[in-house]
């Protein structure tokens, strides 16, 4: 059986990780998902993936605002695929 | 100085972190696990953060402060883990020349960590059942 061809470099299947901690991380059943990214991916539109990859966070999400290389981005911001994305449920520290 | 420990918190040393003979005044909070949460007892509190973050808002506080009150020296210490009732989860300690802004930067510091920093606490009742806390959506 022949090998498969090396995957051509300039059309790679991209995904971003989105972290997931506390309640959401509980109510999704994992600590990371793997969503796919393009460019011009908001973090809006993350959002939306993230909630149609797994429904059980759809009812956390809004309350939760979003990091990106730790810091709090608005809804509109834009994502490159090698940027840390978390998920950040209502805090409770103190 | 801020920090995040697994281990149990020295309130002496975080207070006489922060001592200067410029300052006259030295305000200590202490944050512990009470043994109600809600209507139902606790056992424990256990508490987890997103690390890196973390670490950057907390720094970020103490540099807030250090902005708008002449602050001989800051603490900010938050532990992680599972505490029982009585245990010390966050200590903050400001001393400044007097006491007005001791107290005032110390409340500030303890306020905003309470809005902004990426930590969670779950309460774990006698019947072993753990919630999440409501939690406060963060205020950037």
């Amino acid at each position: 059986m022949p090998d498969k061809p090396p995957k051509r470099p300039e059309f790679p299947s991209m995904t971003i990780t989105v972290h997931l901690f506390a309640a959401a991380r509980d109510q999704a059943g994992t600590d990371r998902a793997d969503l796919p990214w393009q460019d011009g991916l908001t973090v809006n539109a993350l959002r939306e993936s993230l909630a149609r990859q797994i429904p059980a966070l759809a009812t956390l999400l809004p309350r939760c605002l979003v990091a990106v290389n730790h810091e709090f981005a608005d809804d509109g911001k834009l994502l490159q695929a090698t940027d840390e994305v978390a998920i950040i449920p209502p805090v409770s520290g103190g | 100085m801020h920090a995040l420990t697994c281990d149990p918190i020295d309130h002496h040393a975080v207070t006489e972190h922060v001592r200067r003979d410029s300052c006259g005044a030295v305000a200590l909070f202490l944050g512990t696990v009470r043994d109600l949460t809600g209507d139902e007892r606790t056992v424990f509190l256990e508490y987890e953060a997103y690390g890196p973050m973390a670490e950057k808002k907390l720094a970020e506080i103490e540099a807030e402060a250090r902005a708008r009150w002449p602050i001989g020296e800051i603490a900010l210490v938050h532990r992680l883990g599972r505490l029982g009732v009585g245990e010390i989860s966050v200590a903050v300690a400001v001393s400044c020349p007097h006491r007005a802004d001791a107290f005032e930067a110390c409340r500030y510091a303890i306020d905003r960590l309470k809005e902004v920093v990426p930590i969670w606490k779950k309460d774990i009742a006698p019947t072993g059942r753990e919630a999440w806390l409501a939690g406060t959506e963060p205020r950037p």
